[in-house]
C-alpha cells in the first residue's frame, strides 16, 4: 500500500503563489526610480537602489569651533587616501584657515537660485547625486533653502543624497537641534529659525563633538578668527552679546550631553540590532495636549524631551471641542503649526473631538495605553475657573491610572511666532476693519431711517415712543448688519435721540439729568440687544455655512451610493471636488502593472480616471505633478502643495484610503492657488478635501466589493449553467444511445434469420443514423465547451468566402439536393483571414438549423457580399420564419425553436443540443465579427453575420506569363 | 456469433491477399476493422502497441499499415517517422481527436493518409483502395504512373485530364469541351491528379508548385484552387472534383468513386 501524501504538506503552486503576492507587496512598498528620480530620489528608496549613505555630523555648540575646519580636515585626510571627496557646500565666512582647508577639493558648483531680485547660491543636490562622490560635504545642515527649491531644507537635500547612497560630512550647531531650541533661546535669549528634526541627529551614523572650552573661543574670536571686521568686534564684546562666557558653558553643557545621549541611544541600537533584550519598559506612551496656544510649541518640546528620555512614544492630540470648532483662521494656522512641530520632532498626531476636551483625553489616552499625559498650564484668570471649570482640574479627576503633568507656559508668544501673528493677523485685521466700516455705514443708514420715523411721533415732551423707535432701529441693524454695526448703531440712537428730541433741540448738550439715565440706559440695552441679536445672526449664518457645506457632503455621498463603476466614483469625486474647493481636479486610480513594462518592478502605476477644471496642469509634460501623486500614493501621505512634502507642486494629492488599504489618488490645484502655499492656509479647505478623500476612498472600496461580488455572482451563473448543461447532455446522449441498444440488441436476439430483410435493413440503418447523431452531438459539446473556456485558438490564414461556404455545406450535400437551394457567391470578394477549420462549421450549423426548423421542400440559400469592409454571409430560407422575441434568443445556450417542423431532412431533426448557433456565436464573436437573425422577405428567416476584411489584403502570386496554356503547347 | 451465419465470404483469405497491419489499442475498433477488412479480402495482423508495431510493420512486410495515433504508449507520429526509415509501406492514420494540426503533422512526416474516427466502412475502403493504388503505382515505376489519363465522372459531369498530352476536357449535359488553364493552374491540376484520391496538406501542394519558399502562402493556394473550380466545377461553391479537407489540404476525387 503506497502511503498517502500527508495531508499537511503544503501545495507547491500555492507556496508560489503566495511568495508572489509577498514579493510583489514588498515591490509595491518599494518602487523604482523613474523619470522624475531627481525630484522624487527621497520617495524612491527602492530595492535596486543602493544602501543608504553614511551621515557624519560635526556637532558643535555654537558658530567658531571649528566644525567646517574639523569637516575639512577629515575630507582632506581621505582624500589622500584617494577617496574621492566632493564639496557641495562650505561656508568658510573668509577664515583663511578654512579657505586653505578647501585647497584640492573638487568643488561642486552651486545652483542659482533668484528670489526677489537676489541672486542666492545653494546646495545643488540633484548636481551632488548625479556627480556621485564617495563622500559629499554639506556645510550647515540647518540651513533654510531659497523659497522655490525642490527642498525648503537643507537636511532634506542631505536625506536625498543619503538615500543615493552617497556618504556626507555636515556640520550642525547645538541650538539648531528642534528639541532644544527652546532651551537654547531662553538661555542665550535669542532664538534661531532654523531647526532640524531630531531624528536626523538621532538617526546620523556618526557624531564628532568639535569641543573648544569657552576662553579658547573666546581667544579665536578675539584673533578675528571667527568673525571678521565689525562682526568681530561685536561678538566679541564678553558682556551681553550672544558670546558671552555664561552662554557658551550652557552650549557645551547642551552640546556635550545631547552628543552623550546620542551616544548612548547608539549602544542601544548597537544592543537591538543584536537582539539584547532591553531594560527599559518598551511601549511607554506620552500624550501632549495641543492647543492654537503660541506656548503649545515650547510645551511639545518639553514633551518630546521627557519622552526622549523615557524611550517612550509621543502623541500630540487636539481636542476639538463645541467652543472652540470655529477657531479665528491665526489660532488654525497656529494650531497646525504646533502639530506640524510635533511631527517633525517624530510625534504622532491625533485630533479628538467630543463634549467634554478632559474626557476625551482620557479616554484617547486608555485606549492607546498611555501612561502619561502632558498639558500646559493654564493662562485663565482665576474667577473664570471657579466659573467655567479648569480643564487641569478635570483632567486629573479623570486620570485614573494616568499620570498628568503641567508644564509651565512661556511668557507669551516667542519672537518668531510674534512675527507669525503679525503677519497673519494685520491681513486679518485688514479684512475685518474694511468689513466693520461697511457694516457701521449700513447701521447709519438705519439709525437715520429709524430717527426719521420718530421725527414723524415726536410728541413732546414724552419721548418714550421715540426712544423705542430709535432702539428698534439698533435692533433691526445689529441683525442686519452685525455685532460693530449694533454697536454703533446703539451710539448712533443716543446720540440721535440727544440731538433731535431732547432739549435742547440741534444740540448735543444735555439739559435734563434724567436723560442722561435714558441716555444710558439705551446705550446699555442698545449694546446688549445688539450684541445678541449679532450673535444669534453670526450663529444662523454658521449654521447656514455648515448646512451648505453638510447639504454638499450629502449630494456626493448620495451619488456615490448609486455609483457602480470605479470610473463613475472618479468622476462624481472630481467634480464635486470642483465644485465645492473651486478647484482643478484630478482622481486617479492604480493600475496593474504591466509585466514589459522596463523598471516598473511592480510598482502601480497611477492612471488618471477623471479630471475637472482646467486640463493639462497635471500631466505637465515634465511629469513633476505625476511624480509628487506618485510619492504621495506610495506612501500613502499627503504631498504636494501646502503640506510639508515637496511643497512648490501646484497641486496638493491626497491618497484615498479604503479600509483594505490605498484605492486610489486625489490630486487638487486650488483656483486661487496663489501665494507660497497654494492657497491652502484655510485649514476649512483642507479638511474639505479630506473629507472628500474619506468618501471617495470607501466608495471606491465599496465598488471593488461590489465588483468581486459580481463576479461570484457571474461564477454562480456560469456554475448553474453548466449543472443544466449536464442534465440536457445526458438526455440527449442517452436518447440515441437507447435507440442503438434496442436496434442491436433486437438484431442479436433474432440473429437466427427471423426478421425480414425490410425489418433488418431499418434497424441498421437506426444504429448507423443514431450513431452518426450521437458523434454530432458530442462534437458540438466539445466545441461549445471549448470556445467557452477560451481555449479555442483561432489558426488564422488567409481564405476565400467561398472555400468556407463550400467546407460549410459539404455534410450537407445529400440533405440539400432534395430541396430548392441556391448559392450565390460575387467572384471578386476579398479574402479573409480566419480559422479555415472553424469559420465553415458556422455555415454549416446554421444549415444545419435552416434544415431542421423548416418543412422539407422549403427554398434555402446562401448568399455573400462585402460591404464597408466587412464581409456578409447570410443563410436564409422561406420557412415560417422566427417569432418576435425569438431573434435576440436564437443564439442563447440550449434555446431550441418552438417547435421542430416535421419532415425536417436533416439526420438529427428531432431534437438537438441547441448548441449549434451558440457556437456560431461564439465563433463569430471569436473572429471579431457580429452574427444576427433577422426576417428574411417574403418570408423566412435569415441568419447573417459579417467579418472584418483585414488590410492589406495578401499579395497574390504573380503569374508572368498569364496566358491560357492550353493543347499541350505552352511548355 | 457470425459462425453460423452463411456468408459468401471466405472466413480465411488465400495466402496471396493484400496483409494489413492494425495498430490500434482499442479492441472494439480492432474488431471492426479484421471485420471489415477480412470480408475485403485481406489478411489482417494486428498490434496493440506502437512498440509491436513498428517491429511488426519491419518484420511481416504488411501492405497497408493502419495506424491510431491515440496509442496510449507512444506517439503515432514518432511511429510514423519510424516506420518510414524501414518501409515506404502506405500508412493510412486514425485519428480520434478531430483536430487538424495532428493530422497535418502525420500526413506531413510521411502518412498517406488519414481517417477521422468515427468512419464507415466505405469511407475506409476508398482509402486503402487508393494507398493501395499509389504504392503499386511507385513501386512499378515513377513516370509510368502518370501514363493513364485521369478520368473521373460525379453527377453525370466528367473530367478527364491527360497528363502527357497536357489536355483537361469536361463532359456534361451540353457536351465535351476543353479547358484552358494557366501554367500554374495546370503545375497545380496535374499534381492532384498524380495523388488523384489521396489528400495534399496545404504545405506539401506550396511546396510541389511554388517551391519551398511559399511553403507558407496558403493565400496563393486558395486562389488557385478557386480559379481551377470555377473551371472544373460546375457549382463552384459545392465543389465535387477539388474537394476542401478543412484546415487540412486538398483532396481530388478519386476516378474509382
Amino acid at each position: 500500500m503506497l502511503p498517502e501524501q500527508p495531508p499537511s504538506r503544503p501545495n507547491p503552486d500555492e507556496l508560489i503563489a503566495r511568495l508572489r503576492r509577498t514579493r510583489s507587496s514588498t515591490d509595491t512598498a518599494n518602487p523604482a526610480p523613474d523619470g522624475s528620480a531627481a525630484l522624487l530620489g527621497a520617495a524612491n528608496a527602492g530595492d535596486g537602489a543602493p544602501p543608504p549613505g553614511h551621515l557624519k555630523i560635526f556637532f558643535g555648540m555654537c558658530p567658531g569651533v571649528g566644525k567646517t575646519y574639523a569637516m575639512l580636515a577629515a575630507a582632506q585626510r581621505m582624500a589622500a587616501q584617494g577617496v574621492d571627496v566632493a564639496v557641495g557646500i562650505a561656508e568658510t565666512h573668509g577664515r583663511t584657515e578654512t579657505e586653505q582647508m578647501l585647497l584640492g577639493l573638487d568643488i561642486l558648483p552651486r545652483r542659482r537660485v533668484t528670489y526677489g531680485g537676489v541672486e542666492l547660491r545653494e546646495f545643488d543636490a540633484d548636481a551632488a547625486i548625479r556627480r556621485r562622490p564617495d563622500i559629499l560635504l554639506v556645510d550647515e545642515l540647518a540651513h533654510t533653502n531659497a523659497p522655490g527649491s525642490a527642498r525648503e531644507k537643507r537636511w532634506q537635500d542631505v536625506r536625498e543624497c543619503l538615500r543615493a547612497g552617497i556618504n556626507v560630512y555636515t556640520t550642525l550647531n547645538v541650538q539648531h537641534l528642534e528639541s532644544l531650541n527652546d532651551v537654547v533661546a531662553q538661555i542665550t535669549g535669542v532664538r534661531v529659525g532654523e531647526t532640524v528634526p531630531d531624528h536626523v541627529f538621532d538617526e546620523a551614523d556618526e557624531i564628532e563633538l568639535v569641543d573648544l572650552p569657552p576662553e579658547a573661543l573666546h581667544e579665536r574670536l578675539r584673533a578675528g578668527k571667527v568673525y571678521l571686521g565689525e562682526n568681530a568686534a561685536r561678538a566679541v564684546d564678553p558682556g551681553d552679546g550672544f558670546f558671552r562666557r555664561g552662554n557658551l558653558t550652557a552650549l557645551r553643557e547642551l552640546a556635550l550631553r545631547r552628543t552623550a545621549e546620542w551616544v548612548d541611544s547608539d549602544m542601544r541600537r548597537y544592543k537591538q540590532d543584536r537582539g539584547i533584550r532591553a531594560v527599559w519598559p518598551a511601549g511607554e506612551r506620552i500624550v501632549v495636549a495641543v492647543s492654537p496656544s503660541p506656548m503649545s510649541g515650547k510645551l511639545v518640546r518639553a514633551a518630546k524631551r521627557m519622552a526622549a528620555g523615557l524611550h517612550a512614544d509621543l502623541i500630540a492630540v487636539y481636542v476639538e471641542t463645541p467652543r472652540t470648532t470655529h477657531l479665528s483662521a491665526s489660532d488654525r494656522a497656529r494650531l497646525d503649526a504646533n502639530l506640524r512641530l510635533a511631527e517633525s520632532l517624530g510625534a504622532t498626531t491625533a485630533t479628538l473631538s467630543g463634549e467634554n476636551a478632559a474626557r476625551q483625553l482620557i479616554a484617547f489616552a486608555q485606549a492607546r495605553n498611555v501612561s502619561k499625559i502632558v498639558v500646559g498650564k493654564t493662562e485663565r484668570p482665576r474667577w473664570k475657573e471657579l466659573v467655567l471649570g479648569s480643564f487641569i482640574d478635570n483632567l486629573i479627576r479623570e486620570s485614573g491610572d494616568v499620570d498628568i503633568y503641567v508644564v509651565r507656559g512661556d511668557e507669551g508668544p516667542t519672537a518668531a511666532e510674534h512675527a507669525f501673528d503679525a503677519s497673519g493677523a494685520s491681513a486679518h485685521r485688514r479684512r475685518s476693519g474694511a468689513r466693520a466700516a461697511w457694516q457701521i455705514a449700513r447701521s447709519a443708514v438705519v439709525v437715520a431711517a429709524a430717527a426719521g420715523l420718530a421725527w414723524l411721533f415726536y410728541h413732546p415732551p414724552d419721548l418714550s415712543d421715540e426712544s423705542l423707535i430709535l432702539l428698534g432701529g439698533v435692533v433691526v441693524a445689529a441683525l442686519w448688519c452685525g455685532r460693530a454695526g449694533a454697536a454703533a448703531a446703539s451710539v448712533l440712537a443716543v446720540l440721535a435721540f440727544n440731538f433731535l428730541f431732547t432739549e435742547p433741540r440741534f444740540s448735543l448738550n444735555i439739559y435734563d439729568s434724567g436723560n442722561v439715565l435714558t441716555f444710558g440706559v439705551m446705550l446699555a440695552v442698545g449694546l446688549v440687544v445688539g450684541t445678541l441679536a449679532g450673535r444669534s445672526r453670526e450663529q444662523s449664518q454658521r449654521a447656514g455655512d455648515r448646512e451648505r457645506a453638510t447639504a454638499a457632503q450629502y449630494a456626493l455621498s448620495r451619488e456615490l451610493a448609486a455609483a457602480r463603476e470605479a470610473s463613475e466614483v472618479c468622476r462624481i469625486v472630481a467634480r464635486h471636488a470642483h465644485d465645492l474647493l473651486q478647484a482643478d481636479v484630478v482622481v486617479c486610480m492604480p493600475v496593474a502593472p504591466t509585466a514589459n513594462a522596463p523598471g516598473a518592478q511592480g510598482a502601480s502605476r497611477l492612471d488618471t480616471i477623471a479630471a475637472s477644471g482646467a486640463p493639462d496642469w497635471f500631466d505637465d509634460g515634465a511629469g513633476r505633478e505625476r511624480g509628487v501623486a506618485q510619492w504621495s500614493f506610495d506612501h500613502a501621505r499627503p504631498a504636494g502643495s501646502g503640506t510639508q512634502k515637496l511643497p512648490s507642486s501646484a497641486g496638493r494629492y491626497v491618497p484615498l484610503i479604503g479600509a483594505g488599504g490605498k484605492v486610489g489618488l486625489i490630486g487638487v490645484r486650488l483656483s486661487r492657488g496663489d501665494g507660497a502655499d497654494g492657497g491652502w492656509s484655510d485649514p476649512e479647505t483642507a479638511q474639505a478635501l479630506e473629507a472628500i478623500a474619506t468618501q471617495a476612498g470607501s466608495a471606491l472600496e465599496r465598488v471593488a466589493l461590489g465588483e468581486s461580488h459580481q463576479a461570484a455572482r457571474l461564477d454562480a451563473e456560469r456554475e448553474r449553467l453548466r449543472s443544466a448543461l449536464l442534465s440536457s447532455v445526458s438526455h440527449d446522449l442517452r436518447t440515441p444511445l437507447a435507440s442503438i441498444t434496442g436496434a442491436a440488441s433486437a438484431l442479436e436476439s433474432h440473429s437466427a434469420g427471423t426478421l425480414d430483410d425490410t425489418t433488418r435493413a431499418a434497424l441498421l440503418r437506426t444504429i448507423v443514423d443514431e450513431s452518426s447523431r450521437l458523434n454530432d452531438i458530442i462534437a458540438n459539446l466539445v466545441f461549445a465547451t471549448r470556445l467557452e473556456s477560451g481555449a479555442v485558438a483561432l489558426r488564422r490564414e488567409w481564405t476565400t468566402v467561398e472555400e468556407v461556404i463550400g467546407v460549410g455545406l459539404a455534410r450537407h450535400r445529400e440533405a440539400l439536393a432534395s430541396r430548392p437551394f441556391r448559392v450565390q457567391v460575387p467572384p471578386d470578394l476579398p479574402m479573409i483571414r480566419v480559422d479555415s477549420a472553424m469559420l465553415p462549421q458556422v455555415v454549416h450549423n446554421l444549415i444545419e438549423n435552416a434544415l431542421r426548423y423548416t418543412p422539407a421542400n422549403t427554398p434555402l440559400g446562401v448568399s455573400a457580399w462585402a460591404s464597408q469592409g466587412r464581409v456578409v454571409v447570410k443563410v436564409w430560407d422561406q420557412g415560417p420564419g422566427l417569432a418576435d422575441n425569438e431573434a435576440s434568443k436564437v443564439f442563447e445556450r440550449f434555446y431550441r425553436g418552438r417547435a421542430s417542423k416535421a419532415g425536417g431532412a436533416a439526420p438529427a431533426a428531432s431534437t438537438g443540443m441547441g448548441l449549434g448557433l451558440t457556437i456560431c456565436e461564439g465563433v463569430i464573436r471569436a473572429h471579431g465579427g457580429r452574427i444576427w437573425a433577422e426576417p428574411h422577405s417574403p418570408h423566412g428567416a435569415a441568419f447573417i453575420f459579417s467579418l472584418p476584411v483585414e488590410e492589406p489584403q495578401p499579395v497574390l502570386p504573380q503569374e508572368p506569363d498569364r496566358a491560357e496554356a492550353g493543347a499541350g503547347g505552352a511548355k | 456469433m457470425s459462425d453460423n451465419r452463411a456468408s459468401p465470404i471466405p472466413t480465411q483469405p488465400p495466402a496471396h491477399a493484400p496483409l494489413a497491419l492494425v495498430i490500434e489499442d482499442e479492441e472494439p475498433i480492432r474488431r471492426f476493422l479484421r471485420a471489415t477488412l477480412e470480408a475485403n479480402h485481406f489478411r489482417v495482423k494486428e498490434a496493440e502497441t506502437s512498440r509491436d508495431g513498428v517491429l511488426q510493420a519491419v518484420t511481416v512486410y504488411p501492405d497497408i499499415i493502419l495506424l491510431d495515433l491515440g496509442l496510449p504508449d507512444g506517439d503515432g507520429l514518432q511511429v510514423t517517422r519510424t516506420i518510414r526509415t524501414e518501409s515506404r509501406v502506405p500508412i493510412i492514420v486514425l485519428s480520434a481527436r478531430g483536430q487538424e494540426s495532428d493530422k497535418v503533422a502525420a500526413l506531413d512526416v510521411g502518412a498517406d493518409d488519414y481517417l477521422t474516427k468515427p468512419f464507415g466502412v466505405g469511407e475506409l475502403l476508398a482509402r486503402i483502395r487508393v494507398a493501395l493504388r499509389h504504392s503499386a503505382l511507385g513501386a512499378a515505376s515513377g513516370p509510368a504512373g502518370e501514363a493513364r489519363p485521369y478520368e473521373a465522372t460525379i453527377d453525370g459531369r466528367t473530367l478527364r485530364v491527360d497528363l502527357a498530352s497536357r489536355l483537361v476536357h469536361i463532359t456534361d449535359g451540353s457536351g465535351r469541351r476543353e479547358v484552358r488553364l494557366t501554367p500554374m493552374e495546370f503545375k497545380l491540376l496535374a499534381l492532384l491528379v498524380k495523388h488523384a484520391g489521396r489528400v495534399l496538406t496545404h504545405a506539401m501542394i506550396l511546396k510541389e508548385v511554388w517551391g519551398p519558399q511559399h511553403a507558407g502562402d496558403v493565400q496563393y493556394l486558395r486562389v488557385y484552387a478557386g480559379e481551377l473550380r470555377k473551371k472544373l466545377e460546375s457549382e463552384p461553391a459545392q465543389p465535387r472534383f477539388l474537394v476542401t479537407e478543412p484546415g487540412v489540404g486538398y483532396r481530388l476525387s478519386d476516378p474509382a468513386l
